[in-house]
């Protein structure tokens, strides 16, 4: 405890000195900076559904995501279910969701695959780390880059689309949008404890000659099931 | 710091490096310029980007404390440290307080500009870097050439005998296998460690998010799987809002690795995770120098992207260990007199054509060849005295010669008479300015231009004076 | 029209034949054209090394001689980005802070003034030869873009002009640079020559003097001055200093 309190009367003093230090500079040179503004796209699907799919199948493609684009969410089920057969999975890890409350998605995979076992809601990390598949909802898509936007409070729910080495992604077309910019505008606040990843593609590296490789440390696999209703 | 021209002459010299170096950046340089040209327009993209991150440093000093406000009231603990040995031993205290044998660390440029990993070491305590670049630079007790591509300066071969050697990987020069066993080496040690140091790409202040930009995982299974999470970085990545992040996140990819987006963006909340603790060590190191160093300032818009690095010549020619510590290429060199040690501030700004290539590029518009000749100035003070003395005696009399209509014709003449009596002399001049051998120095010409038009001007004319041709 | 051509020391020095060019180019396109033989260097080499005190006087100087209503033209980007931006860094005030901003205003780039008056369409030259136009960076990053050369070059019939895949990166030469570290400036110089010689042309065209000097010095020590001639733009126009495409065989 007293390492701790020596800890914060330094760090004080660290504080009060670097502060001081920008506080006479900024007073020395004074106000600058300008204006910004919004970045703008050499393509801008806007809102129209059918170009914001358009662009991000495109972007879908060039970034290595599989994607499965499905009329609705009875045929979700099946699609799932066929695509975890052919990866013959055997442990899941579902990311605990309303949707998939909604959809009964567990129950509807397992008549399906009397074979599939899943990771207990509440089970620790090294639980979820075992698992082939982790299946995720997901926040928002952005079309210009590609992206599947993912929130979560815990870690375990954070390991769902990261330690399997596949992710499986279920999203609605409606979720599309355009840009970073457009999501952020479109929602208000920030829950302080909600951690937010943007996934753009499977894990990957280029460390070794530049030459690119799918599947590091994160999933070597990430295929989204975009439901048209 | 051995002489730079030498250390300079074996980078020339050595083909590995070379063609791993042509390899690697003809590559990213192709990525950049197709990723960039999906923006409507790069330089207004640039200016977008400028305009953040200038207010973002501009408006440090009420960031920082709001940025530490938002954190603390959620629990995330803010640590400051003024310099590289404060921020070590408060990481380190972290590390002994919860006993931490091992601990993850996933790429921050930061952490390696402190000497964090050695110091933890010393503090007994295990450090595993887990991005797969630092990972086999570290394996090879080497340090990182570029600052988002670690091992750039070595071959496929080479990274496959280092991880055959140091670590038992199978030997190979296939990336695809090579990665993948690195990855696999590295599983049971982050379920295993109890400390999770990353870096932090941007810290918003009105939210309290912290930003983490990587590509395989490895940051994200840092934060994930330990029960402390460190994240260091320096006070100047604070940005004002979300949206201000967002425009960063458009032309960072781009202008690094040439992706529109890199395959993992976290924005971490600020109330640390369920059974986590976390702490944000804000480092100075030199920075709020730089905020103070008048047109310098501009140094701290930097988002550490290595677009300047990817695209400068020099580095093209010679890699990054040149430059001697942290941060290579343009902008290690306008950091350097103010983060980089003493040892390397004399010299650093000499490896500069001044093409401008590294401005053209930088995407928070930073005027970095402009930069780089402040940064010469600031280097005098670091460099012995009898060469400042007689570089400076050298331009002295360079002045003179050029300071008036007779003195610049006698030194004409000079060089000429120097050329048909002590020819010998001259050349021993010449090739000590490197001008002799494979680059033949020029000679001076018969007649001046300027003599030549008047002399035209004349004959047409009967003047020399006026007319085409005569003086303004 | 009137324009007072300032030809720069390395070029009055080393290549008089370009500043005729110069000269004769604007000639050509109805200029007048005079020299003030009072104005010698504007004080790059010192400032590029980091001491702009010493470059101070040089420029204060070429402020004092060059306070005239006329456009100074040069043709030689790096001096033109040295005088309308670098001067910014001596603390000019007064009277010498006036003399800059009138000069900034009316100092120009030959390729960049010519496009900018609209004095293109009266230049009509012939040049038949291979010719690699390889970008001067100052010329290409802080003065005049690779625009207006491109719109100049178009007047020059006969020619086929090429790039080679590194006509953008510099060639190495850099005032102080080439001379602290010589190895390095060389490498850089010999991979642009090595990509443009592989277009087999007749001349190289840059558009500043230091680059010219850089280039076929490597030419000449490497012994290969017979596959290319290396020449200010200027040169394409006029002829001056052009050797013919037999020369030497
Ligand atoms: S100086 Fe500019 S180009 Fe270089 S790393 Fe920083 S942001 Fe990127």
């Amino acid at each position: 405890m007293t390492a701790d309190r020596g800890r914060q009367r330094r760090t004080g003093e660290a504080r009060e000195e670097i502060l001081g230090r920008l506080e006479t500079a900024y007073r020395a040179a004074g106000e600058g900076g300008g204006p910004a503004g919004r970045i703008a796209y050499a393509l801008e699907p806007g809102r129209d559904p059918e170009m914001l799919l358009a662009v991000a199948r495109e972007r879908f493609e060039s970034q290595e995501i599989g994607y499965h684009i499905l009329p609705g969410f009875q045929s979700l089920v099946d699609s799932v279910a066929n695509h975890l057969y052919s990866r013959q999975a055997r442990l899941v890890a579902l990311q605990p969701c309303g949707l998939f409350d909604r959809l009964d998605l567990r129950h509807g995979l397992a008549r399906r695959l009397p074979d599939l076992r899943f990771v207990d809601a509440g089970s620790g990390l090294t639980d979820v780390a075992r698992a082939d598949v982790g299946i995720t909802a997901c926040e928002a898509v952005i079309a210009q880059t590609g992206t599947i936007v993912l929130s979560a409070t815990k870690r375990e729910e954070l390991g769902v689309s990261l330690l399997g080495g596949v992710h499986f992604c279920i999203a609605t077309v409606d979720q599309l949008t355009a840009d970073l910019d457009s999501w952020l505008a479109g929602r208000p606040g920030w829950a302080p404890d909600e951690a937010t990843v943007l996934i753009s593609g499977p894990s990957r590296t280029a460390d070794i000659e530049k030459t690119v490789v799918i599947g590091v440390h994160g999933p070597w696999k990430l295929s989204l099931f975009l439901v048209k209703e | 710091m051995a002489d730079l021209r030498d250390i300079v002459r074996e980078k020339l010299a050595d083909n590995a490096l070379q063609a791993a170096l042509a390899r690697a950046l003809g590559i990213v340089r192709g990525k950049r310029t197709a990723a960039v040209s999906e923006l409507a327009s790069f330089e207004d993209a640039k200016a977008v980007a400028a305009a953040v991150r200038s207010n973002a440093v501009q408006r440090l000093k009420d960031y920082l404390p709001q940025l530490e406000a938002r954190l603390a009231d959620e629990g995330t603990h803010v640590l400051w440290a003024r310099d590289a040995a404060e921020a070590c031993r408060m990481i380190v205290d972290i590390a002994r307080q919860r006993s931490v044998r091992r601990c993850v660390m996933s790429k921050s440029m930061v952490a390696e500009e402190i000497g964090l990993e050695a110091a933890l070491k010393n503090a007994g305590t295990v450090v595993v870097q887990s991005d797969l670049g630092e990972r086999v630079v570290q394996l090879a007790h080497q340090k990182p050439s570029h600052i988002t591509a670690p091992c750039l300066h070595l071959s496929a071969a080479e990274v496959g005998r280092i991880l055959h050697e140091k670590s038992g990987i199978e030997l190979s020069s296939d990336p695809e296998k090579l990665s993948r066993a690195v990855a696999r080496t590295l599983r049971p040690v982050f379920l295993d460690a109890q400390m999770a140091v990353s870096g932090v790409n941007f810290a918003v202040a009105e939210t309290g998010n912290l930003v983490l930009v990587e590509n395989e995982g490895n940051g994200r299974m840092g934060y994930t799987m330990a029960p402390v999470h460190v994240a260091v970085t320096g006070i100047e990545k604070v940005v004002g809002t979300l949206a201000d992040a967002a425009a960063l996140l458009a032309v960072l990819p781009r202008s690094a690795t040439g992706q529109r987006a890199t395959c993992y963006v976290s924005i971490l909340p600020p109330r640390p995770f369920p059974g986590q603790e976390r702490f944000l060590v804000l480092v100075d190191n030199g920075r709020s120098a730089a905020f103070g160093a008048g047109p310098m300032r501009d140094v701290l818009r930097c988002i550490r992207c290595g677009a300047c690095m990817n695209a400068c010549p020099v580095y093209e020619r010679v890699g990054g260990h040149v430059y001697g510590w942290t941060y290579p290429g343009p902008i290690g060199i306008v950091l350097a007199p103010f983060l980089g040690p003493q040892e390397v501030r004399a010299e650093i700004s000499d490896l500069c054509s001044l093409c401008g290539a590294c401005t053209e590029v930088c995407p928070v518009g930073i005027p970095l060849d402009r930069l780089i000749v402040l940064a010469r100035g600031l280097s005098h003070s670091c460099r012995p005295a009898a060469v400042v003395k007689r570089e400076r005696s050298a331009l002295e009399w360079f002045g003179r010669a050029m300071g008036g209509r007779v003195s610049y014709r006698l030194s004409h003449l000079g060089h000429k008479l120097a050329r048909a009596w002590f020819p010998k002399k001259l050349a021993r001049t010449e090739a000590e300015l490197g001008w002799s051998g494979v680059r033949t120095a020029p000679g001076p010409a018969a007649v001046l231009f300027r003599s030549r038009f008047k002399r035209r001007a004349a004959a047409e004319d009967g003047t020399a004076d006026e007319g085409s041709g005569g003086e303004v | 029209m009137k324009v007072a051509l300032f030809v720069p020391c390395l070029m009055d020095r080393f290549l008089p034949d370009a500043g005729m060019a110069a000269a004769r180019l604007l000639e050509s396109a109805g200029v007048q054209v005079v020299v003030d033989s009072r104005l010698t260097c504007c004080g790059q080499p010192a400032v590029n090394a980091g001491h702009p005190d010493l470059a101070r006087k040089m420029a204060l100087r070429m402020l004092k001689l060059a306070e005239h209503e006329l456009p100074v033209v040069v043709p030689s980007g790096s001096c033109v980005a040295m005088m309308r931006d670098s001067y910014g860094l001596m603390d000019l005030s007064g009277q010498d802070a006036e003399r800059w901003r009138s000069l900034r205003g009316r100092v120009f780039e030959l390729a960049e003034f010519l496009v900018e008056r609209g004095l293109t369409n009266r230049v009509t030259a012939r040049c038949e030869a291979r010719v690699v136009v390889h970008h001067s960076c100052h010329h290409l990053r802080h003065v005049a873009g690779s625009g207006a050369l491109a719109v100049l070059l178009e007047r020059l019939e006969g020619a086929s002009l090429l790039e080679s895949e590194q006509a953008r990166q510099c060639c190495g030469f850099g005032g102080v640079f080439s001379s602290k570290l010589p190895e390095l400036s060389i490498a850089m110089g010999r991979a642009r020559l090595d990509a443009m010689l592989k277009l087999e042309p007749r001349y190289i065209a840059l558009a500043d003097a230091g680059c010219v000097l850089q280039l076929s010095g490597i030419l000449e020590g490497e012994g290969l001055s017979k596959r290319a001639q290396v020449v200010h733009y200027a040169q394409l126009f006029t002829g001056d200093g052009l050797k013919p495409l037999d020369a030497g065989e």
